[in-house]
């Protein structure tokens, strides 16, 4: 009796075994509620939105920063962001389709106040020197921008330093 | 009939698998109980490389977050008191003890949807900019819970339950993680007659 059923409940659990992983595996690219699908059905890509009064559409981003997302599609390719930042403590990340963060940034890894940074598929652009690259698998992410309020009234200033950052998409001759 | 038994069998052994198998990943992905993130403390790092962790990546895939990067700093996340009781929206609490020196850090309390206390303040949390610390030890002391507290207090009325995010943004703190002993603790006051235990 035991022999006969140790055959097929080991086939099962192997094809369990199996389904599991394929499918731990597959959940980043297939999780309907993923950042980069909430971002692509709100905003424009290729140029920044700043997030002033209303949150972005990404669950528990922290609520005492200022949020700006520069998104990239195949259709933008890589983007370049640039200008001066907010004087406060700020980052710079860039995140995939699938959620991950691959390149970040701080006021403490910067010269000056101010960000310079390629992000998008490696291999489509040749970034200049001065410039941070930011490389990406493929061309389907997001550049998420965040700026620290020391308190609420400096609010509209630092919003005003993120709307002045320019984000937009760079020719593959760059 | 024996062929017919056979194939049946095999149809069974295939479709058992794919259950047993959807049910585990379900289980792994939802069920707080198996989330092995590195634990502090009554904090649970968060965002500690999720790349190299396929379960830590289909889980923040599946809730959307985005945390922070190596370079950006941590987050820590906290669903039980001190001594591993489950956080209620209906106790009152008291965050006690050190913070990270020299660093921007905010903590926020919000729903385990990441959905934030709405209270004419705007009061959704603190940071190192507008708590009350003191020294020695750069210690904070900040309450929350339904009943309005002395102090640095957060409510939560109208949360159905709590969670607490203490954001650390360091570089430094990201290659050498904080020991309990660097984080505040959290420790449960009273709790709503009826609705919960302080337990």
């Amino acid at each position: 009796m035991f022999g006969r059923l140790l055959r097929p409940l080991t086939a099962l659990f192997l094809i369990a075994g199996l389904v599991h992983i394929i499918a731990i595996l597959l959940i980043p690219s297939y999780a309907p509620r993923h950042a980069y699908d909430a971002i692509l059905a709100a905003m424009p890509a290729g140029r920044l939105s700043v997030f002033d009064e209303r949150p972005p559409p990404i669950p528990a981003l922290d609520p005492a920063f200022v949020h700006g997302v520069c998104p990239i599609t195949p259709a933008t390719g890589p983007v370049r962001l640039g200008g001066v930042m907010p004087d406060t403590f700020w980052s710079v990340a860039v995140v995939s389709d699938t959620g991950r963060i691959v390149a970040s940034m701080t006021r403490e890894d910067a010269d000056s106040g101010s960000v310079d940074i390629i992000a998008g598929k490696a291999g489509d652009v040749l970034p200049p020197s001065s410039v941070t690259n930011m490389p990406l698998v493929e061309n389907a992410g997001f550049v998420l921008v965040r700026a620290m309020l020391e308190h609420q009234g400096a609010r509209a200033a630092v919003v005003e330093r993120l709307k002045a950052l320019v984000c937009a998409p760079v020719g593959p001759k760059t | 009939v024996r062929g017919v038994l056979s194939i049946l069998r095999l149809v069974f052994i295939v479709l058992g698998g794919c259950l047993v198998g959807l049910a585990s990943v379900w289980i792994a992905v939802e069920d707080p109980r198996l989330d092995f993130t590195p634990e502090i403390g009554p904090w649970r790092l968060v965002d500690l490389a999720p790349g190299n962790d396929p379960y830590a990546l289909a889980r923040s895939s599946r809730n959307g977050m985005i945390g922070l990067g190596p370079s950006e700093g941590l987050t820590f996340a906290a669903f039980a008191t001190s001594d591993g009781h489950r956080l209620s929206s209906a106790c009152n609490y008291r965050l006690d003890g050190p913070v990270p020196k020299d660093v921007p850090w905010t903590l926020t309390i919000s729903s385990l949807d990441w959905r934030l206390p709405d209270n004419p303040a705007g009061r959704t949390g603190f940071t190192v900019y507008d708590t009350a610390r003191q020294m020695p030890g750069n210690t904070v002391r900040i309450s929350f819970g339904p009943d309005l507290r002395p102090g640095d207090y957060i409510p939560t009325r109208g949360l159905d339950d709590v969670a607490v995010l203490l954001r650390v943004y360091s570089s430094a703190v990201a290659r050498q993680p904080l020991t309990a002993a660097e984080l505040p603790a959290i420790i449960a006051e009273s709790c709503e007659e009826g609705r919960a235990d302080v337990r």
